[in-house]
């Protein structure tokens, strides 16, 4: 296993059972995440992602598999890297009535950080004048700080972030995503599942998607965008008719949209433009659509006929 | 130890615990009020109506009394002719009248005693509480989850809970056994009503049995935090006590006497009151093919006692602790 990885797992097994039956929430999953910077790690409701993460944090047993964390083995050799590890897991979960603050507080003592270091990361999370309020006071956005204040205690390695801007207005969107940054740029490793694709892709460097329990694809954001979809290019003509045929008798995949014409694997626009000159047919418009991590997405874990008509926030968990 | 002082943070920053000793101490101090009220004596024109009533039978035994035994003696010759069979009236044991039968002041050995026995149970139930309040808590909120990620090693955290909820209660269990044992035989002692007990002679295996209903208190609280980890809900320990109390001490232990002595009930009062006896119903059948029945009493040990509940709680403890290193935390 790699010395240049945070996390590494090797087949990676889980399956849940119940009186109803057994389901398999992880299958052989490999996942790596380099040291350094944010990974974004994407797919649907059920794919296994916060199974994945409990298991990293020992709190669900894996059936197979290994795992590793900075080269340590895990579960078993978690309290060795523990320390370097600062996770919140799907929705922060502290003692309803007790002050962030006195939350702090306790698991500062359990981990033996001096207690003063509450403070200072209660301010840095811009929660410094409300630590004296009771957890269940707090919005859903204090609360993620909150939880981004605990991880801090630590100044760890790696973050895991589960899902941090669920429930978040666009503002606290806007500051998870620069304390994500922020963290990156200090050298520190951040993993954060979303299923806000659009937040993932501006945020993160490197990318694992995965899909009914295994990773179907990462890599770098960049190298996933440029590799897997080809552009597309919405052209604008005074005759569509005759502009489709031109272009359909060169060889480009195109189709009527209205007005309009999409042609579908444009490595350079330039070359329809110029076809369709030659030909005496003259472009108004034309407007490159490049590929997004959402529709790599789609593409990869095959649920855009299953997401059709429906917003594609919300499809990984 | 780090992990133990985090949990005694937890522990005293419970709001609902503080409430729950706070609580306790009204509880033990009203078990020393009601002691105060019971042993104090009857206002004088009571106890001059007592005393005429007892000065009013002596005379009577004074002058009556010879024939009293005669008339008792002779009726029971009679019936015995009558019957065919010896009998007893038990007219040899005719006397004088006694004043304890005419003064009804409570005393400390009568009602004093047993009053406070019932009420040490109560700090048994109290800290019971407390532990399972203390653990379940943390995993119906989810902070448990969150607790593991910064401290994975699952027997450090579980064994910290249940110390912590053990050392925890030490305060209130002290001050609530001292006030409950303490507080009540100071109140009869105070009234002059300790009747048979006998400060010189009796008070070190009181003092003892207060030690042993402290150390009871304790391992409920032990028993308690294992619950909370077991069952997670405190609603479903509720359940889970509330079910075995009336299946298990009531139902069962009055279908089938032959448990009786091996309940968790008597186990208590047999750890508390250094021994006691349940009466269990034995029958024989008859020459003439019925059955004759009859109470008998079983004696049960404070060793037996304080054995069956040792088991009982560290099986409890270690079973929720396997489980507990074992269980995926959602």
């Amino acid at each position: 296993m790699a010395n240049d990885l945070a996390i590494e797992t090797r087949g990676l097994r889980k399956t849940y059972r119940s009186r109803r039956g057994a389901s398999v929430g992880v299958r052989s999953l490999d996942l790596e995440v380099p040291v350094g910077g944010v990974h974004g790690f994407l797919g649907p409701n059920g794919s296994g992602k916060t199974t994945t993460i409990r298991m990293l944090l020992g709190l669900v047993r894996a059936d197979e598999g290994e795992m590793r964390i900075f080269g340590h083995e895990v579960p078993d050799r978690l309290p060795a890297v523990v320390r370097r590890i600062g996770a919140i897991v799907e929705h922060p979960k502290f003692y309803p009535a007790f002050t962030g603050r006195k939350n702090l507080q306790i698991l500062a003592t359990g981990i033996g950080v001096p207690v003063r270091r509450v403070d200072e990361v209660l301010d840095s999370v811009g929660l410094g004048d409300r630590g004296k309020d009771a957890f269940r006071k707090y919005s859903l956005g204090m609360k993620q700080r909150l939880a981004i204040a605990a991880t801090l205690l630590k100044d760890p390695d790696l973050l895991i972030f589960d899902e941090p801007t669920n429930g978040l207005d666009p503002a606290g969107i806007r500051e998870i995503r620069e304390t994500m940054r922020a963290l990156a740029v200090e050298g520190k490793t951040v993993l954060v599942s979303s299923h806000i694709l659009a937040e993932v892709e501006q945020v993160a460097d490197t990318v694992s998607i995965v899909s009914e329990g295994t990773i179907v694809s990462q890599g770098r954001v960049a190298d996933l965008l440029s590799s897997r979809t080809a552009a597309t290019a919405r052209v604008l003509v005074a005759d569509p008719a005759r502009a489709l045929n031109i272009l359909q008798d060169a060889g480009f995949v195109v189709r009527g949209d209205g007005e309009a014409l999409i042609v579908e694997g444009v490595e350079n626009p330039a070359d329809v433009t110029r076809t369709l000159a030659l030909q005496g047919s003259y472009v108004s418009a034309l407007v490159p659509h490049k590929a997004d991590l959402e529709s790599v997405f789609l593409e990869l874990t095959g649920t855009a006929e299953r997401q059709s008509g429906e917003p594609t926030e919300g499809v990984a968990r | 130890m780090r992990l133990l002082r985090a949990e005694s943070m937890r522990f005293w920053a419970r709001t609902l615990i503080r409430w729950a000793m706070v609580a306790g101490l009204v509880v033990a101090g009203l078990v020393v009020l009601g002691s105060w009220s019971t042993s104090t004596p009857p206002p004088d024109e009571v106890q001059a109506s007592m005393q005429a009533d007892f000065d009013a039978s002596v005379k009577d035994w004074e002058d009556n009394g010879e024939t009293y035994v005669a008339d008792c003696l002779a009726a029971e010759k009679a019936d015995a002719e009558e019957l065919g069979e010896p009998l007893d009236y038990e007219c040899d044991e005719m006397g004088p009248p006694v004043w304890a039968d005419y003064a009804y002041f409570a005393t400390f050995a009568g009602e004093g005693l047993s009053t406070v026995q019932l009420s040490l149970l109560l700090v048994a139930l109290l800290t019971l509480g407390v532990g399972v309040t203390f653990v379940s808590a943390e995993h119906t909120s989810g902070a448990i989850g969150n607790w593991l990620t910064f401290e994975p090693r699952r027997s450090r955290v579980y064994w910290s809970k249940v110390v912590a909820a053990v050392l925890g209660v030490v305060p209130v269990t002290v001050v609530m056994v001292g006030l409950i044992a303490g507080g009540s035989l100071w109140a009869y002692d105070h009234h002059g009503a300790l009747g048979r007990f006998d400060l010189d002679q009796d008070l070190r295996p009181y003092v003892e049995m207060g030690f042993r209903a402290a150390v009871l208190a304790l391992g409920c609280a032990a028993l308690g935090a294992a619950l909370g980890s077991l069952l997670r809900h405190t609603a479903i320990v509720i359940g889970v006590v509330a079910g075995w109390a009336i299946l298990v001490e009531a139902v069962a232990a009055n279908v089938f006497d032959a448990i009786k002595p091996w309940t968790l009930v008597t186990s208590m009062n047999a750890w508390i009151q250094g021994g006691t006896a349940v009466y269990v119903t034995e029958c024989d059948a008859t020459d003439d093919s019925g059955m004759l029945c009859d109470w008998v009493e079983h004696p049960v040990s404070q060793a037996q006692g304080g054995l069956i509940l040792t088991a009982v709680v560290a099986s409890i403890v270690l079973a929720s602790w396997l489980v507990f290193r074992r269980r995926d935390v959602a």
